[in-house]
């Protein structure tokens, strides 16, 4: 990851050869004489051509599209490109000490899902019958589905669904007899089913994600150092960068955990939560993100150290 | 020099307490949770993380290792009976508790190591 920089600054840093710098310039052109900020792309091209290859144009399109995605975002705020850090290393650890989580989380809002459909098919059915006889037992048990939902997304146990509070669920929902009429469906239904999915699905994932994100961050540390005649800071790279991989997913892993287990202790402890409802749910979310942030962080920076130091003690 | 000593050993610490845990979660857990198994401490965390990866073994053996290290507290806010506790069996106990201590060791022996580096 690099630092605010100016492009000529970055150029001379990585002594390239008269012909190579040429090339440089013309890949580079959306960094060209400003100031490189962090999260942009750099192109080191093929140094045995003076032609560009199609993969080179493929990172020039892709370059322009991150500058003119880190300038929109710039226009409102700093914010991504101050913190770019910061911010990489909260998705991929908390992601990780979420992963500990999650899982009961998805399965929450899987259940508020099925609410949500259980309400459509009543729905649909009492459309289909439209007697008087059907209205009464239509309304007792939309009142019995409504109060599971209500229950189901009470304070912080609210969080992942997308749904607003906005005084009933009649009207959180859009649901209205007239639209029914006319479109035959819950206004909003749809869009809300599909959010709680995808958070669902995506919360089941935070594991891997977060993996896979220093994963690939590592190997990008490795292959820039390793790009050409570098190997002294190659080889120095596999030790420190394997090193905070290591012990990053790993401290990230047992921090999330630590942290998830933590959080619901200390909340029964604390407010005495009797049952395993959203509050306990929130806590281990909360604990488990926090855990693994912080340990994350913490092990990557030991991996970085003993890499250091092996990698010190194996040169000797 | 010592201090890059001591982060290498807290890192090697919390490599040896993956095996320790896994084995303590997969062959001694499930022995130790039937003595505490009506404790609504132990019931929230095994209905909370049934889902989790490894079916929330892990959380569950911080779980108990917690209810044997604090069980008096845990007894003052009705989550845990001391009696219960104190009817696990003592190698079972050590099988709870020395991962978790080796774990939180390994975490202490990296904060500090790491603070004082970097002061």
């Amino acid at each position: 990851m690099i630092e605010r920089s100016s492009y000529p600054v970055l150029k001379q840093s990585l002594s390239l050869n008269p012909h190579t710098q040429t090339k440089f310039d013309t890949l580079n052109q959306h960094i060209r004489n400003t100031v490189v900020l962090p999260g942009q792309l750099v192109i080191i091209g093929d140094s045995q051509t003076a032609a560009c290859t199609a993969e080179e144009a493929r990172l020039m399109q892709s370059a322009a599209n991150i500058k003119h995605a880190l300038l929109a975002h710039s226009a409102a705020d700093q914010f991504l490109i101050k913190n770019y850090d910061q911010l990489q290393a909260i998705m991929t650890y908390s992601s990780i000490g979420i992963g500990a989580a999650s899982s009961a989380w998805s399965k929450h809002l899987a259940q508020i899902e099925k609410t949500l459909k259980e309400i459509d098919d009543l729905h649909k059915q009492y459309l289909s019958k439209g007697t008087t006889a059907a209205r009464n037992e239509f309304l007792a048990k939309r009142r019995a589905l409504f109060a599971t939902l209500d229950g189901q997304i009470s304070g912080f146990a609210r969080f992942g669904t997308g749904l607003k509070n906005e005084g009933s669920i009649k009207k959180m929902l859009g649901i209205s007899s007239k639209s029914y009429w006319h479109h035959g469906q819950i206004r909003r239904y749809e869009d809300t089913v599909k959010r709680v999915a995808k958070a669902s699905e995506m919360l089941k994932k935070g594991t891997y994600i977060g993996i896979a994100l220093d994963s690939g961050a590592t190997a990008m540390e490795i292959a820039e150092a390793c790009s050409t005649g570098r190997e002294q800071e190659c080889t120095q790279a596999k030790y420190v960068e394997g090193g905070k991989l290591v012990f990053g997913v790993g401290s990230a892993s047992l921090g999330g955990t630590i942290g998830a287990s933590i959080g619901i202790g200390a909340c029964m402890i604390v407010f005495g939560i009797p049952t395993a409802g959203a509050g306990a749910l929130a806590c281990a979310i909360v604990g488990g993100a926090a855990g693994g942030l912080a340990l994350g962080k913490l092990g990557a920076e030991g991996g970085e150290i003993a890499g250091k130091f092996l990698y010190e003690a194996a040169r000797d | 020099m010592y201090l890059e000593f001591i982060m290498l050993s807290s890192c090697a610490l919390m490599l040896l307490s993956f095996p320790l845990i896994f084995c303590a979660m997969y062959k001694k857990l499930d022995a130790a949770e039937r003595y505490v198994q009506h404790s609504p401490y132990l019931v929230v965390n095994k209905d909370i993380f049934r889902r989790a990866h490894f079916e929330g073994r892990p959380q569950r053996l911080f779980a108990m290792a917690t209810i044997i290290l604090i069980p008096k507290v845990l007894q003052w806010r009705r989550l845990v009976l001391v009696e219960d506790v104190e009817k696990i069996p003592r190698h079972l106990k050590y099988w709870m508790v020395i991962p978790t201590l080796v774990t939180c060791l390994s975490i202490a022996g990296m904060a500090i190591s790491w603070l004082l580096i970097k002061n």
